[in-house]
């Protein structure tokens, strides 16, 4: 399957979301595309499952059986099971043997006790739950999980980590995206970081990459550089730059462009804007003994969060985020 | 229609019925017939009335069954069966629903009072009711998500839209309802071009909301 110089954009005067992205998905393949918030991800995702099209481009070779699991299932007036077997009856499955799978996927990842359960009922993990199992009850030779781990138990993320695996196993492609740079690290077989509607090719290492994120008031759009500028709502564009590059940057604003307003200025990495969604999610996770275990050596990883100054070193980031994390954790990883 | 494509309007015909939105539009032409059925018209005006009526709920309908899936899930239902498949199955769902209507004010309009003119008025009141229905789904495709996301312009449009549609002189609704009020007792000239029309009205509807869908949901 390829896509061949695809971009879209929702008006006819709407700026390009996604520029002229290009990607081969091989059978078998486990593709990781990252990138900030409001970046395309989810629109590049549904181009990807069909649900639309793109508005310039080519979509070609998409497999007949193609699956998409949303970050969350909304609340749908259906009970569970009901929900899962019209989606059953959907993908050509018999009656029989769609209540036959949903219930057996049920099993598999304990929510079988939940199947008489309206969805808009169901706790967003349970929900999200039946969203995968919507997406598995034809095996997929295209699974595509749009941050379909977000809200599901330590439990149900791995479960979902061997589904994965199973699907390129059995000779599916998956396409996903996660707030967790460690998902599926190990079998990833590529990974892609999308920035100002372009698909980069991306190592483990772009996910901790560290930029100066910059929001100026008054600027040049489109922005001179150096960095790279990106307009945003209410006129404020913003500067993503690397560090090296950030106080020279900001001394140049500062002393020739008087018209300039600097808005804020702040340091993120790769991991951090995603550390901090995954620290409220560990605290409410934390009731169940499984989910902690698991996700507090990844936590003091990753437990740098968005800093309100930029320009600040490397060895400085890490010790504020000391703090954050448990000390016996921190003392295991650099004994 | 495979059975793949029915097990996706199935799902649209559940989803509308579990999601209670189709009570208003159908409260409302409920209370409609009622109050027609109170008053002891003749066959025909019972017919035109209804009719009349269908236009305006099947639209209501339409637009009800085109907003009530959450975006998250007509992106999953969008890509098992493809942008297309998803709309057009909604759109027939929702037609199915206006027929049911039709059905009832068939059965009403049958009920009420004498049937002067017969088969010719069946015929003629049969018609102009699927007439109404298939052009009450033209109007809610045009002024539904994606055409028109917002909610307020959308209601104000399909209104606009029924009522433009029930007394432009060239409307195959018009037509429909103009034949059977002027009948007055004798057989209703049956309007040949009507159903011909309104069938390319709502193809060309329904291409438009669909070609919308594809590109953005």
């Amino acid at each position: 399957m390829r896509l061949s110089a695809v971009g879209y954009r929702y008006g006819w005067r709407a700026p390009w979301v996604l520029g002229r992205v290009d990607l081969d998905l091989q059978s078998g393949d486990l593709v990781r595309i990252g990138g900030y918030n409001g970046s395309g991800k989810s629109t590049l995702m549904r181009i990807i499952a069909g649900a639309h099209r793109p508005g310039r481009g080519t979509v070609t070779g998409r497999p007949q059986n193609v699956a998409y699991v949303p970050g969350q299932l909304p609340p749908l007036p259906f009970k569970a099971h009901d929900y899962l077997r019209h989606f059953g009856r959907i993908n050509g499955l018999s009656g029989e043997e769609a209540e036959e799978r949903a219930l057996s996927w049920l099993e598999r990842f304990e929510a079988l006790s939940y199947r008489k359960h309206r969805i808009g009922d169901l706790s967003r993990g349970t929900a999200q739950k039946v969203a995968i199992i919507q997406a598995l009850l034809a095996e997929p030779e295209l699974l595509i999980l749009d941050e379909a781990w977000t809200s599901l138990d330590a439990f149900g993320q791995q479960t979902l980590d061997e589904v994965a695996r199973e699907t390129t196993r059995r000779g599916g492609r998956v396409v996903f995206v996660d707030h967790d740079p460690e998902r599926l690290a190990d079998d990833a077989t590529a990974a892609y970081v999308l920035r100002d509607g372009l698909l980069h090719q991306a190592s483990a290492v772009d996910f901790e990459m560290p930029l100066v994120l910059i929001d100026l008031e008054n600027a040049p759009d489109p922005w001179p550089g150096p960095g790279r500028g990106r307009m945003l709502a209410d006129e404020v564009m913003r500067i993503e730059v690397e560090p090296d590059g950030s106080d020279q940057l900001l001394h140049e604003i500062l002393s020739m462009h008087r018209g300039i307003h600097v808005l804020s200025v702040r340091t993120v990495d790769g991991r951090a804007i995603e550390a901090g969604k995954q620290q409220q999610g560990a605290k409410q996770g934390q009731g169940q003994g499984q989910g902690q275990q698991q996700s507090v050596p990844k936590q003091s990883e990753r437990g740098r969060e968005e800093q309100d100054r930029g320009g600040r070193g490397r060895a400085e980031r890490q010790q504020s985020a000391i703090p954050r994390t448990s000390v016996p954790q921190q003392s295991r990883r650099q004994p | 229609m495979t059975t793949r494509d029915a097990a996706v309007a199935r799902y649209y015909v559940v989803l509308l019925a579990r999601s209670q939105r189709w009570l208003p539009p159908v409260l409302f032409y409920a209370i409609a017939l009622a109050i027609d059925s109170a008053a002891g018209d003749s066959a025909a005006d019972a017919f035109a009335y209804s009719a009349a009526f269908l236009l305006p709920v099947s639209a209501w309908l339409t637009r009800a069954i085109l907003t009530t899936e959450p975006a998250e899930a007509a992106a999953i239902t969008a890509t098992v069966t493809g942008p297309v498949r998803a709309r057009l199955a909604a759109l027939s769902a929702a037609t199915g629903y206006g027929l049911l209507c039709a059905l009832v004010g068939a059965i009403v309009a049958g009920a009420t009072g004498a049937l002067p003119g017969g088969g010719s008025t069946v015929l003629t009141g049969l018609s102009t009711e699927l007439v109404c229905v298939l052009l009450g789904t033209a109007a809610g495709a045009l002024s539904a998500p994606p055409l028109v996301p917002a909610a307020g312009w959308g209601v104000l449009l399909a209104g606009l839209l029924a009522l433009g549609l029930l007394v432009a002189r060239f409307s195959p609704a018009a037509m429909g309802i103009r034949a059977l009020t002027t009948a007055n007792g004798a057989a209703p000239h049956y309007p040949l071009a009507a159903l011909p029309i309104a069938l390319v009205v709502v193809a060309v509807a329904w291409a438009a909301s669909t070609a919308a869908a594809v590109r953005r949901q």
